[in-house]
């Protein structure tokens, strides 16, 4: 009989499959763990797959998808020339990344320093021989243009102004008269005299017409004489100048020695440098008490005329025989008065032209006076033909040519008449405008994208500044300073032998006497003293700082209210011509120019000065080098057109000669720095081009200034 | 239902559960032991990983509108690369409106005392760039700004081996050291794992070699950076 089996501890089941259960328990247990572990190592996956990840999005590709790039203009790099250069940021942004890059760029044209030395090898020396004899305001046999504006000097000389009148009847100013044609055909009328009649004095006529020649002969060196009083004015290539002069001439003597005078003005041309000699005579044409000359010489052209010898009053036929004469001894001599057979024949003896142009005194063909103009890849030369700025490109002409009101300065009226005489002398464009004055007081805008004239401007002339929405343009030779809207209407004016401009100031200088004149109005907003002369004035846009070179080797280091910061001092009493401020590793610099030396000043201490070997042309710093464009001149009688060039790089910190590069011969300006193919360009006053790679120059070609990643802000 | 199990049964059960306990617990110390290793070697990875990308992204960004011979300098086992973090309480090096990049503080004076900068603001966007536990990096020198230093004091002090000349470009940094804790980043820790960190200058740029290490398990990284 089967005893049934007690336990005190039953098992929960019967089945037989529980041991199995519990295995499968423990079974389970084990999966779970290795399930944990697959888990760490997915996680371990997905966190390398996230780093990964990360890793990608932080290398990535700029160029792929939409950048935007933003560029900011500020002020000049370390190791830079201030005035001449800025620095252009560019800040790219891509997706999360912002990457920064920096270049140089210009910020204003570097002019050359000396304008005065632009005349050619043995340009023609000419001597104005004018008549100022009561004869001159006799009739001319013509009347006044009905519509043109005249101009009559205090002293009684009448020129015209232009062809077309704002002043209805007259006007008279602290420059004197001004009277429309047709007053004058009523109100001003000339005598009569020697069977002319008509309302015009020759003095218009003959005045007028000289005027005119002078403007044209611009590289020309021009003295000044009269047939009463010897010497006007000795040799001088400033027309300008000589303009003034002609205008204050009194045509008050009886008497009317022609043939006299210019016999002694024979003795005029005592420099060798000039073969090519000319005299201009202008005259009314009637000798008076003339004649008083060397026997051999009263008859020289051997014409048997009774009246060539000394006659007490009028009628001495001698001038043709001195004009012979001077013809003989290698003198042309013009005749520019009224249209008589005597003075056609006078002309005609002397070698010369009746009523010359300019390029029958001298043809001078082409020169250039400026540095060129790199603008997008485009470099546009600036050249003068005989004398006047005429660049080829320039492919129109539709200028509005503008002259200062004589009733309400500054106020414009327009004239056709107004042509854009004399060699450029300065320049500065704003991307869109150039904006170029000339040596006969021009400024003509010109248009960059269309490469025409826009328009020309008459009384303005010096270096061009642009600051602020204004063109600040001076001194012109009558030591203007004009502040001009960007199409050219006159704002204000002021007197000033030396300026620049901050975006709020304009700076100007008159003897030792700065003067700080409010940008909108002209208005003076401080005043400081030099001691002596202002031969260079800069403004740093970077520091702030007004720099005054003066006549005896100092610099005054001012702040933009001109409170006296510091001076500076080359130690060698020689003028400054430039200076040129730059920081170097964070300490200001300022590098000073004389005539025929370079003097850097670093935190205030002379560091070192160095002979440049020559005449300083011009001078700025780039990546903490000193470029100085020297002009060497061996020949006297040598002018723009000879000697030699030489790019002379200086390390700044140093004082050490790096590199002497032969530009060109003859006088070379620039640097045009044209950062778009690294070079720096010059031309030569005969137009020749010449170059030089800067693209090893840290700041030339685009530097990386690191990246910036938009995310991960902690 | 009362009957229970015999003694058979429970020997051939205790055995078979024996073997299955063997077998699982076999299976556990297998189990656990790659577990341990697994966590071990996720920790020194990711160590390494976090100290990486850290260094990666700051190298990213080095020097930044600074200049770039102040970018990094490899001081021992300190790392230091030019550069202010952006965080919430600074931007991090801007452009200025006017005054142009690279940005820098020059070294007026050095005295026992500590580093007299001409400004501690080098973007002029009127917030101080230097600041406490921070890299300083100078034309001659580089080191940890002092715990203590107030931010906007021109008298910066500093610990450097040498210290910086007048006259040198500063700039701000971010420094890395192996500290007792680990790795840490401007003094704080990032990567706690982390027990060897070679930064070092070479031909080619910069060679970081780390290594980090938890419970027996090592992991190294070898980091390489072309810097000019």
């Amino acid at each position: 009989m089967e005893r049934p089996r007690t336990c005190s501890f039953p098992t929960p089941s019967d089945k037989r499959g529980f041991v199995l259960a519990l295995a499968l328990v423990f079974l389970a247990i084990a999966l779970g763990f290795s399930l944990a572990v697959v888990s760490l190592a997915n996680t371990h996956l997905k966190s390398s797959g996230a780093f990964l990840k990360t890793l990608q999005q932080m290398y990535l590709d700029a160029s792929s998808g939409s950048t935007k790039t933003k560029i900011t203009v500020m002020d000049a790099p370390d190791g830079w020339d201030h005035i001449h250069f800025c620095t252009e940021l560019a800040e790219t942004v891509s997706k999360n990344v912002v990457t920064y890059s920096w270049r140089a760029g210009v910020r204003r044209e570097c002019m050359p320093l000396h304008p005065g030395l632009l005349t050619p090898t043995r340009p023609a020396a000419v001597v104005i021989l004018l008549d100022d004899s009561v004869f001159m305001l006799e009739s001319s046999g013509a009347d006044y243009e009905h519509d043109a504006l005249f101009h009559k000097a205090p002293a009684g000389c009448i020129t015209r102004v232009s062809e077309c009148s704002e002043v209805e009847d007259s006007v008279t100013t602290a420059l004197g008269t001004f009277f429309r044609g047709s007053y004058g055909n009523v109100h001003e009328r000339a005598p009569a005299g020697h069977g002319r009649t008509g309302a015009m004095p020759v003095v218009a006529l003959a005045f007028t017409h000289a005027l005119s020649l002078l403007e044209g002969l611009g590289g020309c060196t021009v003295a000044l004489a009269g047939i009463s009083g010897g010497i006007l004015h000795p040799f001088t290539a400033d027309i300008p100048v000589l303009i003034r002069t002609i205008r204050t001439i009194p045509l008050s003597h009886p008497q009317a020695q022609l043939a006299e005078s210019l016999y002694r003005s024979l003795g005029m041309f005592t420099d060798p440098c000039t073969p090519s000699r000319h005299v201009i005579l202008v005259t009314a044409g009637v000798p008076a008490h003339d004649g008083n000359l060397p026997g051999w010489l009263a008859d020289y052209d051997h014409d048997s005329n009774p009246d060539d010898r000394f006659l007490e009053g009028e009628g001495s036929h001698c001038l043709d025989d001195v004009a012979s004469y001077a013809r003989a001894c290698g003198v042309s001599v013009h005749v520019v008065g009224p249209d008589t057979a005597f003075l056609r024949q006078v002309a005609s003896k002397g070698g010369g032209k009746f009523m010359p142009l300019p390029q029958d005194v001298s043809a001078r063909g082409m020169s250039v006076s400026v540095p060129p103009v790199a603008l997008g890849g485009k470099v546009l030369i600036l050249a003068n033909n005989d004398g006047d700025l005429r660049p080829s490109w320039l492919s129109s002409d539709h200028a509005e040519r503008f002259r200062e009101s004589v009733c309400n300065p500054p106020e414009e009226v327009t004239c056709a008449d107004i042509p854009l005489a004399g060699h450029a002398t300065a320049f500065s464009h704003d991307g869109r405008d150039l904006f170029c004055t000339t040596a006969c007081d021009r400024i003509a805008r010109i248009d960059l994208a269309r490469q025409s004239l826009e328009s020309v401007v008459l009384g303005i002339g010096g270096e061009v500044v642009i600051r602020g929405g204004r063109v600040i343009a001076g001194p012109s030779s009558e030591g203007t300073v004009t502040a001009l809207t960007p199409d050219l209407r006159v704002q204000w004016r002021a007197r000033g032998d030396c300026v620049d401009a901050s975006d709020s100031t304009v700076y100007c200088s008159q003897g030792s006497t700065i003067h700080g004149l409010a940008r909108e109005t002209g208005e003076t907003v401080c005043v400081a003293h030099a001691g002596s002369p202002v031969t260079s004035l800069r403004y740093d846009p970077v520091a702030g700082a007004v720099l005054a070179g003066t006549s005896d080797g100092l610099v005054f280091v001012l702040d933009e209210g001109l409170k006296m910061a510091g001076v500076l001092s080359t130690g060698t009493g020689d003028a400054i011509t430039d200076t040129r401020p730059f920081s170097l590793r964070g300490l200001q610099c300022v590098l000073a120019a004389t005539k025929g030396r370079l003097c850097l000043f670093r935190d205030a201490t002379l560091s070192w000065s160095l002979e440049a070997g020559g005449l300083v042309m011009a001078a700025t710093v780039m990546d903490a080098g000193a470029f100085a464009v020297v002009w060497r001149m061996d020949d006297a009688c040598a002018g723009a057109d000879a000697g030699v060039s030489t790019l002379l790089v200086v390390d700044a910190a140093a004082g050490t000669v790096e590199k002497s590069v032969t530009l060109c011969t003859g006088l070379a300006l620039g640097p045009c720095v044209d950062l778009s193919s690294g070079l720096a360009r010059f031309v030569s006053f005969l137009g020749v081009t010449a170059q030089e790679d800067i693209t090893g120059l840290h700041g030339v070609l685009p530097a990386g200034l690191g990246r910036k990643l938009a995310f991960g802000i902690e | 239902m009362d009957r229970g199990m015999s003694l058979v049964e429970i020997m051939v059960a205790l055995a078979c559960c024996s073997i299955v306990m063997l077998g699982v617990y076999r299976l556990y110390i297998l189990t656990a032991a790659t577990f341990r290793d697994v966590c071990d070697e996720w920790r020194c990875m990711q160590s390494l990983r976090l100290a990486s990308l850290r260094i990666h992204t700051d190298m990213v960004q080095r020097a930044c509108l600074m200049p770039p011979e102040l970018a990094v300098r490899a001081d021992g086992s300190r790392l230091l690369i030019a550069g202010i973090p952006v965080t919430s309480h600074h931007p991090g090096i801007r452009p200025h409106s006017r005054k142009a990049p690279p940005y820098y503080a020059l070294v007026q004076s050095v005295t026992a005392q500590g580093v007299t900068l001409d400004t501690t603001d080098i973007d002029g966007d009127g917030i101080h760039d230097f600041a406490a536990y921070q890299g300083f990096i100078s034309d001659s020198s580089s080191g940890a700004i002092h715990g203590g230093y107030v931010q906007g004091t021109p008298l910066v002090r500093i610990t450097a081996e040498t210290p910086p000349q007048a006259g040198d470009r500063a700039v701000p940094a971010v420094i890395y050291s192996l500290d007792a804790p680990g790795l840490c980043r401007n003094g704080q820790l990032i990567a706690e794992s982390v027990t060897s960190f070679e930064p070092r200058m070479t031909s080619d740029g910069l060679v970081i070699h780390m290594k980090a290490r938890s419970h027996g398990t090592t992991k190294d990284m070898l980091l390489s950076y072309p810097v000019r």
